[in-house]
């Protein structure tokens, strides 16, 4: 808060540590909402782009991390829809409905059966979890990583975006069961055992 | 309502009480209610482990790259959307002009004729202004870290970052140099320099003048009191260590560093600092207390090698040593070269390793079990190989703090033969000349973690802060 306060009175400075210390945080954070390294710095500046032209008029009511996650979430959000806008435009409509359970399933399937003893390997794993992340709503893929990632507690996941205490409860509840559902297939085939992950 | 909504209300209930369970965010009541469950009935336990399971595949997530540009590129981002708000105003105020100036051609013709005027004026300050300012600019980064001759004399006082035996500077460029030029020949120095440096100097003077007037005036006072310090050489070299070791943290830690007051950060720096040495000593088996014999003992040895080590060495590596400002430094800096192996005591001087007689007595003095361990090592040349471990511990290669401004050859030297596999020389050795020593000089800077300043940022250690796992202290 107060680095932010100091960019409000024009240091480019404390612009530049701002960056330094919430840069990896952004880009990750974007990375997982919107899925791409690219997109997910472009969106990163964008980000910083609107906290820098919004400096003036900043107030430290709230934390910056809050103000920031919020401006990300806003940022994330047209940025997805823009990105369905054009999906929408050029992918056809059976496409559209195809369940992404199936493809986590299948993709789980097509791995272990083509090869049944083998182990996936850390980055199959990784896109196995990639994509159940994006199949969940938007929302709640946002309630997920801010709690996930950045260790943000439910009283703060509530101001990033805008929900009330306990609505962000039922958000979060929801993006867990239904993460739990979309990776139980991949769980449950024995692929990844509870002590596999742990170590990892 | 019918029975199966009832079952959807009453699980999403549960998986909510679940969730938050894990999250820590239940109160003791609700918590001891979950628990009492999860003790008596065996499909919830089952259902709190398919959650937590399917949260730690989280951890598998790969955190997106971050290029390496993208600061730069972002604040000059900013720089632009500044610059172009700035003109903005001004191109305002010059269509105010023009049209008020449009009254008479005489006027205008005058008016251009003024401007052409002023800007050739303006031109010449701007550069005069340049050349008085490049040194505050050269050294902005660790002018601002040094914050004042003040916090830089406590820094000394505190013994931290005064470690001066490798800082004979090899830039040119020093503070002090630079500052004693006259404003032609920092022109000629300024055109004197590479590309990549003038673009460097770019970027720093945007972010000086990125600055306020009253914090551009704050630095030119302390410039002009560093300079005017008795001790400036010293307090100069304190500054550019703390800063070249500021750097090399990542910008979470530096900035919880930075925003303790001076007096409050200097302990705390001691305090880490003293964390590091007693962990490295640790790891070396050698307590502080031994390790200040050895120092002692070293400085012995030195005095009786002196004379042959000065004559052994380069005539201005010898003339830096002797200027030093007392005995104790320069002992302590000949050890240092002593136990390099460029030198090489061991292969082109063995004369010079210490004696029987030495080594018995430092054992002697020591505690019995770094004696045993000393004597366990073997002939003269593996005690004093044994010496210089612990003495690295102490002095800390690893973390703190890092020369990165003297890291030279033989410090990379010795990282590629001693600390590199085969393997990763030999994909080493594919790289020749400059690009060799970059790509071995990052492979040093990474091997310690962090010191090249971009350690795990708060995003890369993902769900292992240690802020997260207070908050979520809770789990089973």
């Amino acid at each position: 808060m107060r680095l932010m306060l100091q960019v409000r009175d024009d240091n480019a400075a404390a612009f530049e540590e701002l960056v330094l210390r919430y840069q990896q945080r952004l880009v990750a954070l974007l990375g997982h909402m919107v899925y791409g390294a690219d997109l997910a710095e472009d969106l990163a500046q964008e980000v910083f782009m609107r906290i820098y032209r919004a400096r003036k008029t900043y107030q430290p009511a709230a934390k910056f991390s809050t103000w920031c996650f919020r401006i990300a979430q806003n940022v994330a959000s047209n940025a997805l829809r823009s990105k369905n806008r054009r999906r929408e435009y050029h992918v056809a409509k059976d496409a559209a409905s195809d369940s992404r359970i199936g493809n986590i399933e299948e993709l789980a399937v097509a791995q272990s059966g083509a090869q049944p003893t083998r182990q996936l390997d850390r980055l199959e794993k990784a896109e196995m979890v990639r994509t159940a992340i994006a199949a969940l709503g938007e929302r709640q893929r946002m309630a997920l990583l801010l709690s996930k990632f950045e260790g943000q507690s439910y009283a703060e996941i509530a101001e990033t975006m805008g929900l009330s205490l306990q609505a962000t409860k039922s958000l979060l509840s929801r993006a867990r069961v239904n993460l739990k559902s979309l990776l139980e297939p991949y769980m449950d085939q024995g692929e990844l055992p509870a002590d596999d992950v742990a170590k990892l | 309502m019918s029975q199966a909504d009832d079952n959807v209300t009453e699980n999403a209930t549960h998986d909510e009480s679940l969730v938050a369970y894990l999250d820590g965010e239940l109160d003791a009541t609700e918590r001891a209610r979950v628990e009492q469950r999860l003790h008596e009935d065996e499909k919830y336990r089952q259902r709190l482990g398919e959650l937590q399971r399917s949260w730690e595949l989280l951890d598998l997530l790969p955190s997106p790259k971050l290029s390496e540009s993208f600061c730069n590129t972002t604040v000059e981002m900013a720089v632009v959307i500044a610059d172009e708000r700035m003109r903005a105003d001004q191109s305002w105020l010059l269509r105010r002009r023009w049209l008020l100036g449009l009254a008479g051609t005489v006027a205008c013709v005058t008016s251009a004729l003024a401007s052409y005027a002023g800007i050739q004026w303006l031109g010449g300050q701007q550069d005069a202004r340049l050349l008085q300012e490049v040194v505050m600019i050269k050294h902005l980064e660790a002018l601002t870290h040094g914050e004042s001759v003040t916090f830089l004399k406590r820094l000394e006082r505190a013994g931290l970052f005064t470690d001066e035996l490798r800082i004979k500077a090899t830039e040119t460029d020093t503070l002090g140099e630079l500052a004693s030029k006259s404003l032609e020949q920092r022109r000629a120095w300024l055109h004197s320099t590479t590309t990549a440096e003038k673009l460097e100097l770019a970027s720093l003077q945007r972010r000086f003048h990125g600055r306020t007037e009253s914090q551009r005036q704050q630095l030119r006072s302390f410039v002009r009191a560093l300079l005017l310090e008795p001790r400036c050489d010293v307090l100069v070299g304190v500054m550019y260590r703390y800063s070249d070791w500021l750097s090399t943290l990542p910008a979470a830690q530096r900035f919880e560093l930075l925003e303790e007051a001076s007096e409050q950060r200097v302990a705390k720096l001691q305090r880490f600092i003293e964390t590091r040495r007693v962990d490295r000593l640790r790891a070396v088996n050698v307590s502080p207390a031994d390790v200040q014999l050895v120092r002692e003992w070293s400085r012995g040895l030195m005095r009786a090698r002196r004379a042959r080590m000065f004559a052994l060495m380069p005539e201005t590596t010898r003339q830096h040593v002797e200027s030093l400002p007392d005995e104790r430094r320069q002992l302590e800096w000949l050890f240092r070269l002593y136990l390099q192996p460029r030198f090489g005591v061991a292969r082109r001087h063995p004369e010079l390793l210490p004696t029987r007689q030495e080594l018995t007595q430092l054992a002697e003095d020591l505690s019995e079990r770094t004696a045993r361990s000393l004597r366990d090592a073997g002939d003269s040349r593996q005690q004093l190989r044994l010496i210089e471990q612990w003495f690295r511990a102490w002095v800390s290669r690893r973390g703190f703090p890092i020369e990165r401004r003297s890291l030279n050859l033989d410090v990379l030297e010795r990282f590629y033969d001693e600390e590199l596999s085969p393997r990763e020389r030999e994909r080493l050795d594919r790289f020749r000349g400059r690009r060799f020593r970059e790509q071995l000089a990052d492979r040093y800077f990474n091997r310690s973690g962090g010191r090249r300043g971009r350690g795990p940022g708060p995003g890369g250690e993902r769900g292992r802060r240690p802020q997260l796992e207070g908050r979520r202290g809770q789990r089973p």
